[in-house]
């Protein structure tokens, strides 16, 4: 490997990058904008059901119930409905997630002290949500109406309880959870710049210049790496910045860590955009492809949102053939647990296993041919 | 008009010569898809807890089996002191830990209150922990009721309260999932091959050809607009084939409503497309432009997030996107049925929407193409 060589690809790359505005911004400026942009929508998850009401009672006390069920914000009466054709049609609009049915008698029967029945309908179509914003309610009517019959019968019993705790993010806030998280899928986005720039000079044809040199297969492909390394680490401090500055997540680690695992994290990432922008050479597919890759599958199966399933090998082969998958945990790992480099050692070795067969994989099929 | 057919058959000859292309353009959405479904359509499940047990009375185990059996909990671990639970916790080995006091059994049988059994939850991932919690939350009603049954005593339940599920009541997760897929990989492709048609040619340098010929802008705009129409109508085609037939989503609702609103959807992103081609130069300013709108557009839609979930100026914005509106639509037409007179505020939207974007490409391409 001649240094001169790929000292002269490096900044023929760097060049490149820097030269048109646009490009230049897209790929440094987008990650941090990204997280910017990205962790205001995820993060900031507030529940909010509408709730429909169908009060048969129309007493004193059934308002009283819809009053202290909606007290706190998270369900709002949206629509009120006079018969199960209305509810219907309100849950089919999507007026409403779940329409309270308050039967006639409901206050006399309160009164006496008797058992009441109390229905729901609720608009089943969101899996994850609807159970639990059935039990919410579920909870709420059930206290309300415990503490208007007065005593609960259920006192005198030996109730085992539950003391919580969240580590890492006592509030269990979703901001710190998802910050890092999208951190990392958001600096994968250097590795895509890098095989839409392999994939463009193999179809706009500036390639042919750079096979009658006496370049070798291993100084090009390097070459264009340390260049998108290199701008990545800018885009990777901006976008760590922005997470600590901005969105006042907490950072445990350690600096040298950080900048040792990203910079595994990109060797993984954009090994695997080489070998796909030098394999697949029209733009268009190579966009595909990494979005496919890097983008895409990140929000599902690489543990951001619901956890990582065990469930088959062929779900773990899955997720953990994904570089984001370890760099989310990386990323949580440094900014919430405070963990240490060698704690993080499985991660960092799968990344770093990915780089290199990655590598090899683009140096060896590398041709100087043309289509 | 005859010209614009030959140049809608013009691209679709370019097609079948890039046969890279017609690949992608057909088999990627459909790998994908399948992708997709087979790592959305699962439940949480066997989530992994790491249990102290300092109390070792038959309570305890009896919790900890019940613990066990839940399908979303998996008791994993049995540490031996609280430096391990807490090891275990920090790798990330276990979501939840759970310590179980000493004295819990012996309190309970005496009919005192125990002491609280402790738990920690690894919060890295906040949305684990909360299911984790409401797994080990459940678990405990179910040995309550059934160990204070056992104690001889009465568990009243004075109000009672009946859920009644319509709409996907097996809460199939495939069934809400799959829908939103087809709709955001339609979107996707369509919204790619619009933008990167005028870009590529621009590129390639074939733009000047056409610019000379005698054929008007509007010509050329649709010419290259129809394509993607239809490349994007026969994916959906094909995708709500593989989602109905082999997933085995329901349609309860009018097919030609959802194909008529679908084609109005996918002219509003075709719109878009283009305008972003004329505002690049290249095809990878117009692939980042793509990009960065589709995560843009994706975060909004409602795809991850609920969009009545997010914060009030978010969702004055979410109500601009076309993609926000067409999987909300084809939601509820598949799985609860509706008709137009449920659906049509949404649907003038996308009208409204399409309108504005394809007028839009129709200025800037007057303006651009020079």
């Amino acid at each position: 490997m001649n240094l001169t060589r790929l000292r002269a690809i490096t900044i023929k790359e760097l060049w490149h990058i820097t030269r048109d505005l646009r490009t230049f911004l897209l790929v440094i400026v987008s990650p941090p904008l990204l997280l910017l942009i990205m962790s205001y929508i995820f993060g900031l998850e507030v529940k909010h059901v509408y709730l429909g009401v169908m009060d048969f009672d129309r007493s004193a006390l059934s308002r009283r119930l819809v009053q202290e069920v909606t007290a706190d914000g998270e369900f709002t009466v949206n629509i009120e409905v006079a018969d199960y054709d209305h509810a219907y049609q309100a849950l089919r609009r999507g007026e409403a997630n779940l329409v309270l049915v308050i039967p006639a008698g409901f206050a006399s029967k309160v009164a006496r002290g008797e058992e009441v029945t109390l229905q729901a309908i609720v608009d089943g179509m969101d899996p994850l949500e609807a159970p639990q914003i059935t039990s919410n309610l579920e909870a709420r009517v059930k206290a309300f109406v415990e503490s208007a019959q007065g005593s609960s019968p259920n006192l005198q019993l030996p109730l085992p309880s539950i003391l919580s705790r969240a580590w890492y993010n006592p509030g269990l806030k979703s901001k710190n959870s998802m910050v890092p998280g999208i951190m990392a899928i958001v600096l994968t986005l250097p590795a895509m710049a890098l095989a839409l720039a392999v994939a463009r000079e193999a179809e706009v044809g500036t390639f042919e210049g750079l096979i009658v040199s006496p370049l070798r297969g291993s100084e090009y492909l390097l070459g264009k790496l340390l260049a998108y390394v290199g701008t990545g680490f800018i885009s990777a401090f901006l976008t760590l910045g922005i997470a600590v500055l901005w969105f006042h997540i907490p950072f445990r680690g350690d600096l040298l860590s950080f900048v040792l695992l990203t910079l595994d994290f990109f060797f993984a990432s954009m090994g695997v955009g080489l070998l796909i922008g030098q394999t697949i050479k029209s733009q268009q597919a190579t966009m595909f492809i990494t979005l496919l890759y890097f983008i895409v599958p990140s929000f599902f199966i690489a543990g951001l949102i619901l956890p990582i399933s065990e469930e088959s090998p062929f779900n773990l082969l899955t997720s953990y053939a994904l570089c984001t998958t370890h760099f989310i945990a990386v990323c949580r790992g440094l900014t919430l647990k405070g963990m240490k480099l060698l704690e993080l050692a499985k991660p960092a070795i799968s990344m770093a296993f990915m780089g290199m067969v990655s590598t090899l994989l683009s140096i060896i099929t590398f041709r100087k041919k043309l289509g | 008009m005859p010209r614009l057919f030959q140049l809608v058959r013009k691209e679709i000859i370019h097609f079948q010569r890039d046969i890279l292309m017609s690949f992608f353009i057909l088999l990627v959405p459909v790998a994908q898809f399948f992708l997709m479904a087979h790592e959305t359509g699962r439940e949480v499940r066997h989530l992994r807890v790491a249990v102290l047990d300092w109390d070792n009375t038959s309570e305890s185990r009896c919790f900890i089996s019940i613990m066990d059996e839940t399908e979303r909990l998996d008791v994993s671990f049995y540490p031996r002191d609280e430096r391990e639970l807490r090891r275990l916790l920090d790798t990330g080995q276990a979501v939840l830990g759970v310590i179980i006091p000493k004295g819990f059994g012996a309190e309970m049988c005496s009919f005192h209150t125990p002491p609280p059994i402790l738990a920690i939850a690894d919060g890295s991932n906040d949305v684990s922990a909360s299911l984790a919690f409401s797994g080990l939350y459940s678990a405990l009603e179910a040995f309550t009721k059934e160990k204070v049954r056992s104690l001889g005593l009465e568990y009243e339940e004075k109000v009672r309260f009946e859920p009644h599920v319509i709409f996907n009541p097996t809460y199939n997760v495939r069934h809400f999932t799959l829908p939103a897929q087809v709709g955001f990989i339609v979107y996707q492709i369509t919204l790619a091959i619009a933008s990167l048609g005028l870009a590529r040619e621009r590129e390639l340098g074939t733009l000047e050809q056409l610019i000379v010929s005698p054929l008007p802008r509007i010509e050329l705009v649709l010419g290259k607009a129809i394509p993607a129409l239809l490349i994007g109508l026969v994916n959906f085609g094909v995708l709500l084939l593989v989602a109905m037939k082999v997933y085995g989503v329901p349609m309860k609702g009018s097919l030609v409503l959802l194909i008529g609103i679908t084609f109005l959807f996918l002219m509003a992103e075709v719109g878009w497309g283009i305008t972003i081609s004329t505002f690049s130069r290249t095809q990878q300013q117009a692939i980042l432009f793509v990009f960065l709108q589709a995560m843009f557009d994706v975060a909004l839609s409602g795809f991850v997030v609920p969009v009545r979930n997010m914060p009030s100026y978010l969702r004055a914005i979410a109500h601009f996107i076309p993609l926000q509106h067409y999987l909300n639509i084809i939601r509820q037409i598949m799985l609860k049925g509706a008709t137009l007179a449920d659906l049509w505020p949404r649907v003038v939207t996308l009208i409204v929407l399409g309108g504005v974007m394809l007028t839009i490409a129709a200025i800037n391409i007057g303006r651009r193409l020079e």
